[in-house]
């Protein structure tokens, strides 16, 4: 009895191992991977369909959301000092012959910064 | 007499310099904080019963870790020797200016408030309660203005009594509860390491949650360090939780909060901001098709009054020193030291201190739009071509026009920039601007073999065939920097630029003492390099052309010819140049000495030709022989890249504390130079001129 106990319980850990391997498959799978990819879509969604100090025109106003992780740790850092915090107004003034940098207000004075690094900041 | 050590701290452009001027005047002195390359002013004066030792702190924005400035300062601030910080705050931009404030009040400094700029904020219609402001931040603040010091008397009374009765302005802090008490958790810990407490344990926590480097490695030097990073750790997590930003986003968030609640309180503001003048004035000068238009207009208005304004008093030095050697001439008769004096050393520096007139123009108006606040705006709307094409940021473009005048106080100019390897790029494409020194190659050259026809008109502008050559140059010079920019953009200095984020000041009305001071400081780099090197450079080369090689003793033997110790120099690397149609010993020559001081080269040529200094025809007639029109070409192309003088060089070894910068610079140069060189010279063989 001991015996068949045994083998049942070896049986059992195999088959564990064939749903593993039977899962690894699975997941494998392209249905598998769209969703998980969809997953990290809507996670992100926020993200890619905010706003941020890029797409704003000249002569909005728009406070501050957040910082996205893509942005440099020692910009923002900067940023916060210059007054670009959470809830801050910025008003975005104007923009340079090219294009690029964007001249803005906050808390009072006049600060530039380019396109490429407003882009790390949401706003609404 | 009693002894005060001083510091002056604030943000930038908020008049600090100006109130550390009006305070030393003259009695300044200007160097580096000891092992940095941070710029340190310090200044005496006397008031009263006092002497006053004031140390000018670099401006900030914040006390970080992060930059040297900022280390500089904060290092100061806890330094036992200081008595009093006197924040200069700027009225008009009360917000951010408390930030610093905040800080400087978490490290318990001693602070008095200097308000500047008032004036600004009446006509922003802010009123501002001095006294309450005072009230809550728990330490004196007293309105002056800096330009007419206005205020100083009270100013200084404030700080002497706060000298007396120093105050832990730590204790007026205060960033709500919630974090409060989170802060305590981790003050407690501090407090129970002694040697931790030279600094308000609230700084310690603080800083300890920014992850500052510093303060961080301090820490994990203290017996207690791994209870307190626990906790530190700990209270990260929880805010993280609780505000969903990671520490150093809240703290931001409180110390605004913190101001912002003593704004509310002390100033009154117009509902509706009304557009203040500097608005009014960028409506023009930033708008996007007006701003370029005005730049080009600015620096060519530039670069045209200082050269003809300063036309008159150049000839008036070249003349005051032609009859200096003839003074001393007369005076000590022929001979080796009457030649050393007129030829070696009235030569050779004269030569280079007949440009100071337009150099001290040239910083002058420079000056003027620095302090006007202009400079910013070109900055602004160059920033994109100098990102684009030559990876650096719009600031740099300072240090390249000051390249067109002398690279020495250029290279001291990319001291503003703080990202490393942009500084040494700004440094290494400097000397492609053709500087000062290198007019009179152009003019000697394009009088000689360049026809004075007029090529086209614009208007009342005529432009000969001369002036096209010339600006010719100045514009490959231009071009040639962009290129190697971006070549070694993609090489040696790979990696991504710093961001730019630059504040656009208030457009102000430059002081006189504040132009005049600053024209002095550019224009001291270039004295410097006349008095020393180029003046012992001078003398090597005189004594160079004056020693005769291979001659039998008692033969004749010209200085200067061929048969000197230069000529024979010359004579050796001429071949060299042979592929760019100068393979002539006096062209070597000429590169040579060139290194010493570009103005050198047109004067050696004379030497070279056996006249005296202010016989052109002499000297033309042989520049005539040893040259073509093409050939003169290629050789001015080869002067405008190559190798800068001594003093530029010296300059760069100055600021990189080493003597790799400077080699790569030469090697850069020289190789640019030549192949560019030899492109032009046979391009143009092959296009069948001559």
């Amino acid at each position: 009895m001991v015996i068949i106990r045994f083998f049942l319980i070896i049986i059992f850990i195999k088959f564990l191992d064939v749903t593993k391997y039977l899962y690894i498959c699975l997941y494998k799978c392209t249905i598998i991977q769209f969703l998980a990819y969809l997953k990290i879509y809507f996670n992100n969604a926020g993200d890619i369909m905010s706003k941020t100090l890029k797409d704003v025109e000249p002569g909005e106003t728009v406070t501050i959301v957040k910082y996205h992780d893509t942005g440099d740790a020692g910009l923002k850092r900067h940023l916060l000092g210059m007054g670009f915090v959470k809830g801050a107004e910025l008003k975005v003034k104007k923009v340079a012959t090219l294009g690029n940098p964007i001249e803005l207000s906050v808390k009072g004075y006049d600060i530039c910064l380019r396109k490429e690094e407003a882009q790390h900041i949401e706003v609404e | 007499m009693k002894e005060l050590i001083v510091g002056l701290a604030g943000n930038p452009n908020v008049g600090k310099t100006t109130v550390f001027n009006q305070l030393t005047g003259m009695h300044q002195h200007v160097g580096n904080w000891p092992g940095k390359t941070v710029e340190r002013a310090e200044g005496h004066f006397s008031h009263g019963d006092y002497n006053y030792d004031v140390i000018d702190l670099p401006g900030n924005y914040a006390l970080s870790a992060h930059s040297m400035e900022e280390i500089v300062s904060r290092d100061f601030i806890v330094d036992d020797d200081s008595d009093v910080i006197i924040n200069v705050v700027d009225a008009a931009n009360l917000e951010r200016n408390l930030y610093l404030t905040v800080q400087m009040m978490e490290l318990g400094a001693n602070l008095v408030m200097a308000l500047n700029m008032n004036d600004f904020a009446k006509k922003k219609e802010h009123i501002i309660d001095i006294k309450l402001m005072s009230e809550l931040l728990g330490f004196p603040v007293i309105e002056v203005n800096a330009k007419n010091k206005d205020g100083f008397e009270e100013l200084l009374s404030t700080v002497e009594k706060a000298s007396s009765n120093p105050i832990d302005t730590s204790e007026k802090l205060s960033y709500g509860n919630d974090i409060k008490g989170h802060l305590m958790g981790i003050q407690e810990l501090i407090e129970k390491d002694k040697d931790l407490l030279d600094v308000p344990s609230v700084w310690t926590a603080i800083k300890l949650l920014e992850k500052d480097s510093i303060v961080i490695e301090k820490v994990q030097k203290s017996s207690m360090s791994s209870k307190i990073m626990v906790e530190v750790d700990k209270v990260s997590k929880h805010l993280y939780d609780v505000y969903g930003e990671g520490p150093e986003e809240v703290i931001a968030n409180a110390r605004y909060a913190f101001i912002g609640g003593l704004i509310a309180e002390a100033v009154k503001k117009p509902a509706v901001e009304k557009p203040t003048t500097t608005d009014k004035i960028d409506r023009f000068v930033t708008n996007r098709i007006l701003a370029p238009i005005i730049f080009v207009v600015i620096i060519f208005l530039l670069f045209h009054l200082t050269f003809t304004i300063s036309a008159p008093f150049c000839d008036l030095i070249d003349e005051g020193f032609v009859v200096l050697a003839e003074m001393v001439a007369e005076s000590l008769g022929e001979g080796v030291l009457s030649s050393f004096i007129c030829d070696g050393i009235i030569g050779g520096v004269g030569g280079v201190l007949v440009f100071l007139p337009q150099i001290i123009l040239l910083f002058l108006f420079l000056s003027i739009l620095e302090d006007s606040g202009y400079l910013a705006r070109a900055a602004f709307t160059l920033d994109i071509i100098m990102h684009k094409v030559v990876g650096l940021h719009g600031k740099a473009f300072i240090p390249m026009i000051l390249g067109f005048g002398c690279g020495v106080p250029a290279v001291m100019a990319t001291r503003t920039m703080e990202n490393e390897s942009d500084r040494l790029l700004a440094m290494m494409l400097i000397p492609f601007m053709s500087c000062t020194a290198r007019a009179p190659i152009y003019a000697m050259f394009t009088t000689v073999f360049f026809a004075a026809i007029p090529v086209f008109a614009l208007g009342p502008i005529v432009v000969t065939q001369q002036s096209l050559v010339v600006t010719g140059l100045y514009l490959l010079g231009i071009v040639v920097a962009l290129i190697v920019a971006a070549i070694l953009k993609r090489t040696i200095f790979k990696g991504m630029s710093a961001p730019f984020v630059m504040e656009l000041p208030t457009y102000k009305l430059p002081s006189v003492k504040g132009v005049l001071l600053h024209t002095w400081e550019k224009t001291k780099g270039f004295l410097r390099k006349a008095g020393t090197i180029i003046l012992v450079a001078s003398i090597i080369i005189w004594a160079l052309s004056n020693i005769p090689v291979g001659v039998a003793p008692g033969a004749e033997f010209e200085a200067g010819s061929a048969e000197s110790a230069l000529g024979v120099i010359g004579s050796a690397i001429a071949p060299v140049f042979a592929p760019l149609g100068f393979g002539q010993w006096q062209a070597g020559i000429a590169i040579i000495t060139g290194l010493v001081a570009k103005e050198v080269v047109v004067s050696t040529f004379s030497s070279l030709a056996g006249v005296e200094e202010d016989d052109d025809a002499g000297r033309d007639e042989m520049v005539q022989e040893l040259f073509t029109p093409l050939s003169s070409l290629s050789f001015m192309v080869f002067t405008l890249l190559y190798i800068p003088c001594f003093a530029a060089i010296g300059a760069i070894k100055q600021e990189t504390n080493s003597f790799k910068w400077p080699l790569v610079m030469s090697g850069i140069t020289l190789v640019t130079a030549y192949i560019v060189s030899l492109l032009v010279y046979n391009v143009g063989l092959l296009a069948g001129f001559t």
